[in-house]
């Protein structure tokens, strides 16, 4: 791009410059650092002060990271083991050579993961070995373990240790750490009894003893400014580091000087004459102070006790909360199972066919009322209706009765007498219902064949059959009708072949058509041809109008007609 | 020499977060008050028939100086009014009008250190052109552009800001 350009506006950040000078800065301070080391200042004020520095600094994020972890124990339930962790983990320090700042995330992941102290401990172990062995970092595998043991196998397989992905999928966790720890067992021991393993040793012990340090600078500092504040407390640690590196360099020059001596060989600073006595007094009083020591844990234990108590308090809110629980749940199965009476009540109305009759009864008469065209059917009509809601307030009055409702109960047998009376009312027209009732028995439906008159029906039918010019199927005087006459008895399909032939007639009954049987309260007839031809059919509608059922049953026998599955006409039946 | 501005980075940033409205209300101002120097820059550029026949493009010419192209050319003449990298002195440019074609850049400065050329002589015969500014602001189309546009865009450029900046305290004033 041509750099043919004009900035209308522009505005100074200045960044590249101050970078520029930063860097340059850095670069200046490194040359100094440099040229302090050459001229062999290792005993300085400046690096005194500075390693005291770093050791505060280091023993404050020990005491942090401790705190880190006991919290996160904590919060997974494993605070009772807060000390005991912190102490495995020392050990593994020691042991292995492995920097606790390494070893407490690694454990706090494993806890976490499992909220289990034994066998995050176990899990530690094996991701020691497998980080010793492999070179992998040990916050990489015990990363991957943890995920593993959620379920996760992908950061596994990525380690490289040996177990193929089929393996991963087909065995359990247990069965796939049961074979890393054979695979990899005694790596970490192995390792920290090399060379390497013995300067990561001394280097572990090296870090220790500079949080030993800088714990007790910390101690010693906080004395030094007691109730006065932080500015004076730097002041101090600043003069008590020029005081410290002033007697180092003092010992040193003394031991320059003795180095002339003969004795020099041991020697034993006691034994300087006065100045030895008060070092030695200096370091019995600093070993007297009550100065917090990495491996003491006090401050853990503290917690321990602390923790000691919450759980006391903890189990008794539980069982506060659990009877509380309990009684909820006792609360709530009680409205539960009201719930479920109502509902159930509900049900019963539904499929309450007393009342289901009535209701359609109620509906029927109501029906009838609008049609009815003499005074003698809306008397009888007003005479259903009221018996009707007589027995709607009774069953009203039962369901206030199982439902123990004083004013229900009230209502409903209010409204009972109220019903009674009507119905007494009516009843007092007897001579009105006599007139009624042989009205609506002359309305009941007629049978033309029934069992009085089958025998008779069926003289009549050979009768028919004979005027037609066939002849009589059955010998006269066999077949009767009428009450006080013989009843002809029931023949057998054989015996009316047998009749057939007789008369010179071809056709046979089938002997698949049903036979008299009065005993299964069906009657058959059986015609010369072997047709049945008459049944009865009893139709339960409950109460209402004879003539409207008996339209609905031809209507459904002339739809029957109509859609093929009944042959015949409806003349064939009387309803 | 550019207008120096204060805290116009972080009024752009607080204006995105806080006014998106007025975020995207500058830059059009700014836009508007830009481009009537870019407008009239690429009017003072020639045509292709008004350049000499030898700079312009030619089919299969392996020539290494740029050739002349009037529609990239005047298409490389264009506005910019978000805020660029710092320079090496630290400064961010927040409004810019830029010439951006080679053959553009040569139109526009050519003659400044060798008027006599006979490029220049013989570009000038065929197409007569003024250069105005002073230095390195002197050139044929944007930055003659921009001296005729005697710092009008300059101050509608800081009133769109400053306005900007006060309409957003406005806002935050409760």
């Amino acid at each position: 791009m041509a750099s043919v350009f004009i900035d209308i506006a522009a505005e100074f950040t200045g960044k590249k410059a101050f970078k520029q000078a930063e860097t340059s800065t850095e670069k200046l301070t490194k040359n100094v650092k440099q040229l302090a080391k050459t001229f062999g200042l290792a005993f300085g004020t400046a690096q005194v002060i500075a390693y005291g520095k770093a050791s505060i600094k280091a023993a404050a994020a020990d005491q942090k990271a401790q705190q880190q972890l006991a919290l996160a124990l904590k919060n997974v339930g494993l605070g009772r083991d807060a000390a005991a962790s912190e102490e495995y983990i020392q050990r593994l320090q020691t042991e292995f050579g492995i920097v606790d700042d390494l070893l407490r995330p690694a454990y706090q992941a494993l806890a976490v993961a499992t909220g289990d102290t034994e066998e995050s401990q176990r899990l530690l172990n094996l991701s020691l070995d497998i980080s010793a062995s492999t070179g992998r970092d040990l916050t990489a595998v015990t990363a991957a373990l943890s995920r593993a043991y959620l379920g996760n196998n992908t950061a596994l397989s990525r380690l490289g240790v040996g177990i193929s992905k089929a393996d991963l999928k087909a065995k359990s966790f247990e069965e796939i750490t049961t074979q890393l720890q054979s695979t990899f067992a005694g790596s970490a021991t192995a390792a920290a009894n090399t060379f390497q393993g013995s300067i990561d040793k001394l280097a572990v012990a090296s870090a220790n003893a500079s949080e030993i340090i800088g714990t007790g600078l910390i101690d010693a500092l906080t004395k030094l400014g007691e109730d006065t504040s932080v500015a004076d407390l730097a002041a101090n640690m600043e003069k008590t580091a020029l005081y410290i590196a002033d007697v180092i360099r003092g010992v040193g020059v003394l031991a320059g000087k003795l180095k002339d001596l003969p004795i020099i060989g041991n020697i034993d600073i006691g034994m300087i004459p006065i100045v030895g006595s008060y070092l030695t007094l200096l370091r019995e009083a600093g070993k007297q102070a009550p100065i917090q020591k990495a491996s003491d844990n006090a401050h853990l234990k503290s917690l321990q006790n602390q923790f000691t108590v919450t759980k006391k308090t903890t189990v008794q809110n539980k069982a506060l909360t659990k009877e509380t629980a309990a009684q909820l749940k006792n609360k709530r199965l009680e409205q539960a199972i009201n719930k479920a009476n109502l509902a159930l009540n509900k049900g019963e109305e539904v499929f309450d066919l007393d009342k289901i009759q009535i209701a359609a009864a109620l509906t029927s008469q109501a029906e009838q009322l609008g049609k009815a065209t003499s005074s003698a059917q809306v008397m009888q009509i007003a005479n259903d209706t009221a018996r009707l809601n007589v027995k709607k307030s009774i069953l009203v009055l039962e369901d206030a009765i199982a439902a123990k409702d004083e004013q229900a109960i009230i209502a409903a047998t209010n409204k009972l007498n109220a019903d009674l009376k009507v119905l007494g009312a009516l009843s007092g027209q007897n001579l009105k219902l006599q007139d009624i009732k042989s009205i609506l028995d002359s309305l009941k439906p007629v049978d033309l064949i029934n069992l009085t008159n089958l025998d008779a029906a069926i003289a009549k039918m050979m009768e028919l059959l004979r005027l037609q010019g066939t002849k009589p199927s059955v010998s006269g005087g066999a077949v009767g009708g009428g009450s006080g006459a013989a009843v002809t008895q029931p023949r057998s399909i054989a015996e009316v072949n047998a009749a057939v032939a007789e008369l010179g007639l071809n056709t046979q009954i089938q002997p698949n058509l049903r036979e008299y049987t009065p005993n299964q309260g069906m009657i058959s007839g059986i015609s010369p041809n072997g047709r049945e031809f008459n049944f009865t059919v009893n139709v339960n509608t409950g109460i209402g109008d004879p003539n409207a059922i008996a339209e609905a049953v031809t209507q459904v026998i002339q739809e029957a007609v109509d859609r093929g599955t009944l042959r015949g006409t409806t003349d064939l039946f009387a309803i | 020499m550019p207008a120096s501005v204060k805290g116009a980075v972080a009024l752009r940033k607080s204006l995105r977060q806080f006014s998106p409205d007025l975020a995207k209300a500058l830059p059009k101002e700014v836009a508007a008050a830009l481009k009537p120097i870019t407008r009239a820059a690429k009017g003072y550029l020639p045509d292709d028939g008004q350049v000499l026949s030898g700079w312009l493009t030619r089919e299969g010419s392996q020539a290494r100086f740029p050739s002349y192209n009037a529609r990239i050319v005047k298409g490389g003449i264009g506005y910019k009014t978000t805020p660029s990298k710092p320079n090496r002195r630290g400064f961010r440019s927040l409004a810019r009008v830029f010439n951006k074609s080679a053959a553009g850049a040569i139109y526009e400065t050519m003659g400044r250190k060798t008027p006599q050329s006979r490029f220049v002589q013989n570009q000038q015969g065929k197409y007569s052109s003024q250069m105005k500014g002073d230095q390195k602001m002197e050139g044929r189309a944007l930055f003659r552009a921009y001296d005729e546009n005697n710092g009008k865009a300059r101050e509608a450029v800081l009133k769109a800001i400053q306005g900007a900046a006060n309409k957003l305290n406005a806002k935050a004033k409760v």
